[in-house]
Order: structure tokens, then C-alpha cells, then sequence
């Protein structure tokens, strides 16, 4: 089939580009090209006069195929395809020819050359169109479900929000309690509050939504299949081995005999098998750490029926239109002797010292020891030279600072920064002229002669070429050394079973940072929160609001349109060897049985666009609508037709 | 190697004054805006760094600690209010606790400790001047009723230079009909430059002096013409009124009392003194009066106001041979004889001798003749 009115349009983009080009020469050497009806210049065709005029064109002449040549599509190409739709021409019967950057622009003291480009990308443009095909957007469905994986604080407020507008929202959180890692912290900035206290007014708020966020914890997604608007994921439900309600929960707890070091603490104190993180923990029942366990039955003793010690995981399917990663992030942990870590005694990580600083009273003491000078080490596990945290952690030198000011005010701890440098971007800004103030002693060191610690008697001793004095070296007698460790990519399987793509730093990655923040190259999969990028709670629920936002867009519609350039498969041509399925990053292609060949399918939700697999299929198979075989070809012949004089 | 010590930080924020060391953040502003700091010395910033991690041994091996002028463009410059001038009184303060001020600064404090003056003339010699001028000038004795007490000040009293202007403010005072008086041979230093020298406890000696003769007499209201003592009188001391003679002239100017007839048809360029702008914010009462002067035709030097060079009298500097690399007299009188101006006038009369200094220095006395405001306006109204 080919297309054999097409009209051809000649902007001069007011001189941008007809003071370069000559557009009636162009005009002149296209106009009698095979399938041209009409060749015409104006002076702005993006103009409402030249929509109209080819609008008109195509209702008159009966056009079944246009060119514009102009500007880049980026700025003009939707224009006009809606003037096709309008004119009742099918929008995809387009090309759109930039003769401005690509001619006029580039080669602007070369008028005759800069012409004759022009005519030939024109001549591609109309060989091109004239084996275009009518296409249609594709159309997918989207019930308004959706499931968000982590329910720490990201994953939490995305949930609320979507919740509020009635979608069905299935939270899944691999822990026993909800809340991830500001429920670690002690007073976190902006605002001052625990860490806990952030979590419990949400625990609030999640109570008020329980019919529509179903919420499990102890769970872990075990597949996912499908596609936007309609993956089937299946979890488990590991066992809490508390089953119901029981008024003797703390008198179970007191009266189990196993006690192990509790990681919610950082191994800093001792938890029993059957526990809460902390006092106000969500769901309220207590939970069992069977790896920790002997099943000695004395909770149960307490507790009866409301302890199942035999309790088995449990399989469900869910369906969700769209899959939410709020998968947070972990706290870098330094190496061995890195700073003397795990080297000397009182050498420990920032999250350590928000644990020490939430459990002490009175005194700050650690290890039987009362500390009152404490140095902070900057940077550790963000910006390295080499090694793979080239970036910087963000929320390290302000939850610093801010942790130095509760240590100063709670136990008049003297502190001393030894930084590289200070980062308390934006608001945060006051935090450090507080400190500042509060008499805290910042040192900078440059990355080439990092600190080095050292323990003389019971004091450590920091060293440190400080460059604020001068290249000086300086000897800092402390009784704690806490490192501000970065924040590292979480590692976790989900990600894998969905191919998201990360980005160099191991972070799962946005489509673009700009101008699609919150959605990645998946279809329907988005990401909130840490996993993300390096980011503090409040960058981190403002991006969990807006993956609430985006979410709604599709779900609250009930469908959504993709773009029609996806490939398809000619089932005569196939063979199906499958080198196309291998080459697809996406995983949009599959091979089924056919009769009882084997002939590759396209699904259609979840392929990109990209070509690969065309490119690759040996048997010229696979087309990319919209630049088909037949197409690029054309478009090429056209090119290389000689041009007269 | 050195070690950070902690107390000595806090030493020199409850002992020394300086409780906002910790302010500063070394950005270095205050080194870049310093008159006399040097690539090589990182002045005044290296010191304020030493007192943050309270390194005594450093403090003490650093000269500069004399070199400040105490001219305060550190202080109106600094983007987190450290007050670096303060601090480095407070390393002056403890300088001298330690016994380690330098022969020229205990020659200043001696002087003033035992003949109530900067020079050491001896004491009783203070009222000298006014036994050799030409008019009428009251005491607290001779004249029981007054209301205003003409602080004189040690400049005024003793130098050469700045004797002349005394006269002059006299007949000035006289002519509106002021009710003053002055203490003669009982007044004594205000301290202003004993505290900027870093000498705390002296300076507290001489107010107290000083606060039981003005009991004595029942002053309540105090005209000083220098703004050394302008700015320890207003600030430092307690319950005083304190104006200065420039204010009572324009006034008078203001309310005809006193009248400019005499045309001086001279480029004037005033050279604002860093107690009167600096430390008190006051810029255009001084240039207010030159303009009520007919003829003169008032020009600026590139840094006025705010940033106008210090003539480098403060902190006792005034009578000392300088002991830092850059000498501020000499290059602000080059920049005053820069603008083309005839006469380069000043409101201090530190500023007067240390610029008339640094016009002979750089040769530029045949160009430009430096003077005080006062002379101008006695030369317009009685010339
Ligand atoms: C020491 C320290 C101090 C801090 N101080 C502050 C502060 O003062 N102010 C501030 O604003 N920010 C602070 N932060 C940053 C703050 O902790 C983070 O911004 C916040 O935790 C990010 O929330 P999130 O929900 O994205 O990730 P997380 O808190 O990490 O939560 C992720 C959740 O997902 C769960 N999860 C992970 N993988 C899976 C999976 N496969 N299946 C199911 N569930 C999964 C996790 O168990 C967890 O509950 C601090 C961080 C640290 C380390
Ligand atoms: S926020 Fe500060 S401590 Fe953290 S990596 Fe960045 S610069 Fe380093
Ligand atoms: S590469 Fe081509 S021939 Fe092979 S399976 Fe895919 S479409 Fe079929
Ligand atoms: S007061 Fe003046 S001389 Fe002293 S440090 Fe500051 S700028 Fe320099
Ligand atoms: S004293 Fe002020 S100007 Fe000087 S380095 Fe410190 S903060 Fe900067």
C-alpha cells in the first residue's frame, strides 16, 4: 500500500530558516516527487493560518500523507499531528522534517549545501510517509489496585495517599513492624521529632485506611508476572507466631528465657525471641524471631491461644495495576579497621550513636564508659575517589549536626566535626551556624590525608591535617569517634524479577530526573523514597506523594494509551530461533507454540519501542512500527537521488 | 603536632570577652577586608582559628597579634557577626595576663598608668594650654553651674598639633554661648585604647578614676571633640550623656548662632574616623558641617564610609612605632592626595596626627595640608 497524495509544507520559520535555505527552490524540487499532490512554503507554519492551511488541504485535495519540514519535532511534531486528526487524517501518516537545525542552522554559510540537504531530507520525509501505516494508540486498562513494596516511611505515605482517593492499595513489608529506618533515628530534622513519633502519627492515619490498604508484614513477594495495568504478583506471609490479641504480652516477654542482640538497636542491647523494636511498634502484637526461638513454650504459657508456635507461611496472589518500590536504603557499613571500626571499642556509625543517644539517660554512656567529647567523621562511605559511592549521601552532615545538638543539649557533649566538607543544604543551613554557636569545633581534612584514629589510655585520639588551620596537625583527645556513614543501595530480589534498571550507584533509577522524577523505564512500575537516590525523609514523602500522584493519574482514569511505535512479529517469517527474546532488556517478547512451531509474540504492554530485537531477528521479522524495513529503506533511496541543478 | 585544648577556648569566652570565637566559620572575609594582612600571614583569620582550638603555644609564636588597629573593617565584614576585632583584644587581654605585651604597648600602658597620658608628660602639665590661649576657657571651679563638661582629652591637652584646635573649640563654645566647663589638671584618660590595647584591668582602673571626679562634680552631661572617648563614654561607660562638638556646631550652624561667613574656596576630602563611623555609625554629621562651610567643594576617597581606610591610630598605635609591614597613614594619605583634593580633613585628632605623618611621608604635603574640621569652620566664622 502506499500513499500517493501526500502534501509537503515549507516553513521559513521567518527567516530562521529561509534566510539560509531557499525554500522555494526546495518547494521547486520536490513538488513533482513520486506521491506529492501538493508542495507549498509559508512563513510560519506552526502559525494558526498554516495549521489551517493544510488542514484545508487534506479535506479538499484528499491527502493521505503529509511532510512538514521546519523545526525540530520536539517542539512542533504533536502540533501537527493534531492537525491531521482534526482534518480527519490519521495522525500517524506524518513526517516531520527539521530543516532548521539540521540545514539551516548547521551549515548557515553554506546556503547552496544547507538547500540541497534540505531537499533530500524533505525527499526521505515524503519516501518515508508514503509507506507509512494508519496506527492506533494502544489501550490498556487499569482497576484501581496497586501494590507498594516497604512500608517504611515512604512506602507508608504513598499508601495514605492513594488510600484517601478509594484505590486498593496491598503494602508489603518484609519486617514484623512497620516504620524502616527513621524509626532508628532519634530527633530527626526539620522538625526535632523521634524518629518513632514520625512513624505512630502515621500508624494513626494507616489505622483510620484499613479498609483499603491491606497491610502485610513479615512478607516477601515471591513473583511477578504481567504487565502494566495487570501484574500478578504472589507473596508470603511469613509466620509472626503471635496469631491474636492478649493482655500478657509484656509478662510473655519477660518470662522468655532466650535473649539475643537486638538489631534494631545495632547489637547495642539484647531483645528476647519474642519482641517488640521498641515500645509503640506497629501492629501491636509482639512478634516471634523463630531463628532465635527454642520453642520452649513459656509464652505460651502466658498467652495461650494467642501464640501459635506452629504457625506456617502462607501463599497469596494480589493483582495490581501498577507496582510501587519503596524498598529504602541501608546504612554503609565501614569496613574493618576503616576509622578503627571494629578496631577500637568506641569507634561506632551515626544510626549507633541515634540508638545511644535514644536509650541514655542522665549520662551518655556506652560500654560502661561516660562519653563527653565525641568527634564525628564525615564522608564515610559517600564521595569516594574510587570504589563504587562516588556520590554524596545528602542527609549525613545535617543528621550530624543534629545529632551533635541533641548529644550537646541532652549531656553536654563536647563535639568536634572533622569534615571534608559541610553540606547542610537549603533550611538546613541554620543547623551548622548552630552548632557553630553552640561552641562545636569543626575541622576539615582533604580526602588525600583522611584522619587517622588512634587509642592512647582510655581516650582516642583523632589526627587530622586540619585546612582551616593552615595544614596544621592537630590532636583531638575524644572519648567516642562516630562515623557519618553514607547511605547505600538496598539489595533486595524484587528489583531483579522486574528488570528495573539502576543507575550507576546501584540506586534504582527514574526515566529522567527532570521531567519523569518518580516513573522508571518499567511500564506502571514507580519508586518512592530512598531507593531511589540518597535522600532524607522529607525528600523522600515528597517523592512518595508524588508516586501517589502519578499512580492516580492511570488508576482514577481506569486505563491508560501507550505510543503505537512497538514492534511487531510477521509469524510467516519467523523461525523461531529466539534471538529476539534474548536481546530484549525488557523481557516484551516471548516464543509459544504454535501448531506446534515455535513463533515469537510481542507483548504489547511492556515493549519499549527500542528495535533491538528487529534488529537482531536474522529472518527480518520483527518491524518497529512506524520505522519499518520498507520505510528506512524508502527513506534512503530517496536520500541518495541525485538532486538537480 | 598540636593539641586541641577546649579550656582555654572557654578561658577566653568567660575571661576574655570572646564568646562569639565560635561564630566564625573561617571563611576569611575579615583577612580579605584587613588593611594590614599579608599573603603570608592570614591575618586576622589564623589567629582567630588558634583561639577556636584554643592553641596557646601557636598564639604565642604569632606577631600579629599587634598589628591590629582595632578599626573594626574585620567586624562590619564578618558574615556571621564573630566580632573579629573583639577577638583579637581578647588575644591582647591575654597576651598581657601572660606578661607578654611588647616594649611599645608597656611604654603606652605605663605612660598612661602613671601620667594619665598616651606620651608621658607629666600630668600636672594638662591644663597647660589652657593658661596660654587667647580666651576665656571655664572650670569646673571657676564656673559651679555648667551643664555640659568639655572632656578635653589627652590629644587635645598635649599634642602640639591639636592644641591650636582646643582654642579654637573654646572660642567656638564661648561664642554660642555654651555652659561648660573643664576639669583642668583632674581630668584624666578615658581608656578607650588601654581597652583596645588589651589591658582590661587598667582600663577599669581609669573609669572608675574618672567616674568618682565626674561624681565629684556633678557631671551628668559630657562634650568630648575626640571620638576615642566619644565612643568609650557612649558605650562603655554608664548613666552620661556624651555629645560631640561637631553636634553642638551644627546645631548652632542650624539655629544661627553660629554663623559661616568667610568663604573657603578649597576641594575638601574628609577622612572618616573609624570611632565615629565604624563603632558609632556616624558618617554624615562631620560631612554635614563641611558642607555648611561656604566655597568648600566636597570630594570622596574610593573607600569611605563604611570601608574607609583606618589611619592606623588606634589600640595605642598612636604614639608607637608600627609594628607590622603595612603602614595605613601613609597609604591613605596617598589615596586622599589621589582625589585632587587641597585639603584632607579629619573629625579625630589621632587621625590628625597619624595622617600628617603619612602626608610628609609620601611627600605629598606641598599637595595637600591635613586639618580639622573644627579649624574650617573657626576659619569660616571668625577667619
Ligand atoms: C543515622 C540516620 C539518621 C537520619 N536522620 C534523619 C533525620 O534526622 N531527618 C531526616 O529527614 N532523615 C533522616 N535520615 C534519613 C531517613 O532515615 C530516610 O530518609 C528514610 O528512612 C527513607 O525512608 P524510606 O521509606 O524511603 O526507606 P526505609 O526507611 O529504608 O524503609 C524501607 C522499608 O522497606 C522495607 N523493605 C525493603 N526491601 C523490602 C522488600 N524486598 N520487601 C518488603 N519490604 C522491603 C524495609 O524493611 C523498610 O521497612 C536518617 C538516616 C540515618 C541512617
Ligand atoms: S551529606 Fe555531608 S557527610 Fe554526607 S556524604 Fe555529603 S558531604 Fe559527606
Ligand atoms: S529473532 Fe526473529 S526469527 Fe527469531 S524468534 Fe525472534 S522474530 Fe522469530
Ligand atoms: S580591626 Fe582592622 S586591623 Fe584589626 S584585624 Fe580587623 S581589619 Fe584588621
Ligand atoms: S571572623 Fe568572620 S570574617 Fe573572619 S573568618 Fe571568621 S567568619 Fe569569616
Amino acid at each position: 500500500m502506499v500513499n500517493d497524495k501526500i502534501g509537503v509544507y515549507v516553513c521559513h520559520c521567518g527567516g530562521n530558516i529561509s534566510d539560509v535555505v531557499d525554500v522555494y527552490k526546495v518547494v521547486k524540487a520536490v513538488q513533482n516527487f513520486p506521491n506529492v499532490a501538493v508542495a507549498k512554503e509559508f512563513m510560519f507554519m506552526c502559525s494558526d493560518q498554516g495549521q489551517q492551511m493544510i488542514e484545508d488541504d487534506i479535506k479538499e485535495l484528499g491527502l493521505n500523507g503529509v511532510v512538514v519540514a521546519s523545526c525540530s519535532p520536539h517542539l512542533h511534531e504533536t502540533t501537527f499531528r493534531k492537525v491531521l486528526a482534526r482534518a480527519g487524517l490519521n495522525p500517524f501518516l506524518f513526517e516531520h522534517i527539521n530543516i532548521r537545525e539540521h540545514a539551516a542552522w548547521a551549515h548557515k554559510h553554506d546556503p547552496e549545501g544547507a538547500t540541497e540537504k534540505a531537499i533530500r531530507l524533505v525527499r526521505s520525509g515524503i519516501a518515508k510517509v508514503s509507506k507509512a501505516r494508519a496506527l492506533e494508540s494502544i489501550r490498556i486498562d487499569m482497576p484501581p489496585q496497586i501494590l507498594i513494596i516497604g512500608a517504611g516511611i515512604a512506602g507508608i505515605r504513598s499508601a495514605l495517599d492513594l488510600a484517601k482517593l478509594g484505590i486498593e492499595v496491598h503494602l508489603v513489608e518484609q519486617l514484623p513492624f512497620v516504620g524502616g529506618r527513621i524509626a532508628q533515628g532519634y530527633g530527626a530534622y526539620p522538625s526535632g521529632k523521634i524518629g518513632t513519633e514520625l512513624i505512630d502519627e502515621l500508624v494513626e492515619e494507616l489505622k483510620k485506611e484499613k479498609s483499603n490498604i491491606h497491610l502485610y508484614t513479615n512478607a516477601e513477594v515471591v513473583s511477578i508476572e504481567g504487565f502494566i495495568g495487570n501484574f500478578e504478583v504472589e507473596i508470603q506471609i511469613n509466620p509472626r507466631y503471635v496469631v491474636k490479641e492478649c493482655d500478657k504480652f509484656d509478662e510473655a516477654i519477660e518470662k522468655c528465657p532466650i535473649e539475643v542482640l537486638d538489631e534494631f538497636n545495632y547489637g547495642m542491647t539484647k531483645r528476647k525471641a519474642i519482641y517488640y523494636p521498641y515500645p509503640n511498634a506497629y501492629p501491636e502484637l509482639p512478634a516471634i524471631d523463630m531463628n532465635a526461638c527454642n520453642k520452649c513454650g513459656e509464652c505460651v504459657n502466658v498467652c495461650g491461644d494467642a501464640i501459635d508456635l506452629d504457625q506456617k507461611p502462607e501463599r497469596k496472589k494480589i493483582k495490581a495495576s501498577i507496582i510501587t518500590f519503596a524498598t529504602g536504603f541501608d546504612p554503609y557499613e565501614p569496613k574493618e579497621g576503616e576509622y578503627g571500626y571494629k578496631q577500637f571499642d568506641n569507634v561506632v556509625t551515626l544510626p549507633q550513636f541515634e540508638r545511644l543517644l535514644a536509650l541514655s539517660n542522665g549520662k551518655l554512656e556506652y560500654k560502661g564508659k561516660e562519653i563527653k567529647d565525641v568527634a564525628f567523621i564525615y564522608c564515610v562511605g559517600s564521595r569516594e575517589r574510587e570504589g563504587e559511592h562516588k556520590y554524596c549521601s545528602r542527609y549525613c552532615c545535617t543528621a550530624t549536626i543534629n545529632a551533635a545538638l541533641a548529644a550537646n543539649q541532652k549531656f553536654g557533649v563536647r563535639t568536634f566535626h572533622v569534615y571534608r566538607d559541610i553540606r547542610t543544604y537549603g533550611k538546613y543551613e541554620t543547623y551548622y551556624e548552630e552548632a557553630s554557636k553552640n561552641g562545636a569545633v569543626f575541622l576539615k581534612f582533604s580526602p588525600d590525608e583522611p584522619p587517622e584514629i588512634t587509642q592512647s589510655g582510655d581516650k582516642l585520639i583523632v589526627k587530622v591535617k586540619d585546612q582551616l588551620t593552615f595544614g596544621e596537625e592537630i590532636e583531638i583527645p575524644v572519648d567516642m569517634v562516630v562515623l557519618s556513614v553514607g547511605m547505600v543501595p538496598r539489595k533486595t530480589e524484587v528489583v531483579s524479577m522486574l528488570r528495573v534498571p539502576y543507575s550507576m550507584d546501584g540506586f534504582l533509577q527514574e526515566v529522567h530526573p527532570k521531567l519523569r522524577p518518580v516513573e522508571t523505564a518499567i511500564g506502571g512500575v514507580l519508586i518512592a523514597g530512598a531507593c531511589q537516590a540518597p535522600k532524607d525523609t522529607v525528600e523522600a514523602t515528597a517523592s512518595a506523594s508524588a508516586t501517589a500522584a502519578k499512580a492516580s493519574t492511570y488508576l482514577l482514569r481506569g486505563y491508560t494509551e501507550l505510543d503505537p511505535f512497538i514492534v511487531e512479529v510477521d509469524a510467516e517469517k519467523c523461525t523461531g530461533c529466539g534471538d529476539c527474546v534474548e536481546e530484549c532488556m525488557f523481557g516484551s517478547i516471548e516464543l509459544k507454540d504454535v501448531n506446534g512451531e515455535k513463533k515469537a509474540f510481542v507483548i504489547e504492554a511492556t515493549c519499549r519501542g527500542c528495535g533491538a530485537c528487529a534488529g537482531i531477528c536474522p529472518e527480518e521479522a520483527i518491524n518497529l512500527r512506524g520505522y519499518t524495513y520498507d520505510q528506512l529503506r524508502a527513506q534512503i533511496d530517496a536520500m541518495l537521488e541525485e538532486v538537480e541543478e | 603536632m598540636v593539641k586541641v585544648n577546649l579550656e582555654l577556648v572557654e578561658i577566653f569566652k568567660e575571661e576574655f570577652g570572646a564568646e562569639t570565637v565560635t561564630e566564625c566559620f573561617n571563611c576569611g572575609n575579615c583577612t580579605a577586608i584587613c588593611p594590614v594582612s599579608t599573603v603570608d600571614h592570614l591575618f586576622p583569620r589564623r589567629l582567630i582559628r588558634y583561639v577556636q582550638l584554643g592553641l596557646e603555644e601557636k598564639l604565642l609564636e604569632a606577631p600579629e597579634t599587634w598589628w591590629c588597629l582595632t578599626c573594626r573593617q574585620c567586624t562590619v565584614t564578618c558574615p556571621r557577626q564573630a566580632y573579629p576585632t573583639e577577638l583579637m583584644v581578647a588575644i591582647r587581654k591575654d597576651a598581657i595576663e601572660s606578661g607578654r605585651a611588647p616594649p611599645h604597648i608597656r611604654d603606652f600602658l605605663t605612660n598612661i598608668q602613671k601620667q594619665k597620658n598616651p606620651w608621658g608628660v607629666g600630668k600636672f602639665k594638662r591644663d597647660q594650654w589652657v593658661k596660654k590661649a587667647n580666651v576665656e576657657v571655664p572650670t569646673v571651679k571657676t564656673n559651679q553651674e555648667f551643664e555640659w563638661l568639655w572632656f578635653v582629652d589627652c590629644a587635645h591637652s598635649f599634642d602640639n598639633r591639636n592644641v591650636p584646635v582646643s582654642n579654637m573649640i573654646a572660642e567656638i563654645l564661648n561664642h554660642i554661648g555654651i555652659n561648660y566647663a573643664i576639669l583642668g589638671r583632674e581630668e584624666g584618660c578615658c581608656g578607650n585604647d588601654v581597652r583596645r590595647a588589651g589591658e582590661e584591668g587598667l582600663f577599669q582602673l581609669l573609669k572608675e578614676e574618672n567616674e568618682k571626679t565626674f561624681g565629684k562634680y556633678g557631671v551628668e552631661k559630657i562634650l568630648v571633640a575626640s571620638p576615642h572617648c566619644y565612643n568609650t563614654f557612649k558605650n562603655e561607660y554608664d548613666g552620661y550623656e556624651v555629645k560631640l562638638v561637631l553636634e553642638v556646631i551644627l546645631d548652632a550652624i542650624k539655629s544661627g548662632k553660629l554663623e559661616l561667613k568667610k568663604p573657603i574656596e578649597k576641594k575638601v576630602v574628609y577622612h572618616d574616623s573609624c570611632f565615629l563611623g565604624r563603632y558609632n555609625d556616624i558618617y554624615e554629621l562631620p560631612r554635614e558641617v563641611l558642607r555648611a562651610i561656604p566655597g568648600i567643594e566636597l570630594v570622596e576617597m574610593p573607600r569611605s564610609y563604611q570601608q574607609a581606610l583606618c589611619c592606623g591610630g588606634g589600640g595605642g598605635l598612636v604614639v608607637s612605632e608600627y609594628p607590622g609591614e603595612i603602614r595605613v597613614n601613609n597609604e591613605r594619605a596617598k589615596e586622599a592626595a589621589e582625589t585632587g583634593a587641597d585639603i584632607l580633613a579629619v573629625a579625630c585628632p589621632f587621625c590628625m596626627i597619624m595622617l600628617e605623618d603619612g602626608v610628609k611621608a609620601e611627600k605629598v604635603d606641598d599637595k595637600i595640608e591635613v586639618k580639622d574640621i573644627i579649624e574650617l569652620v573657626w576659619e569660616s566664622a571668625f577667619g
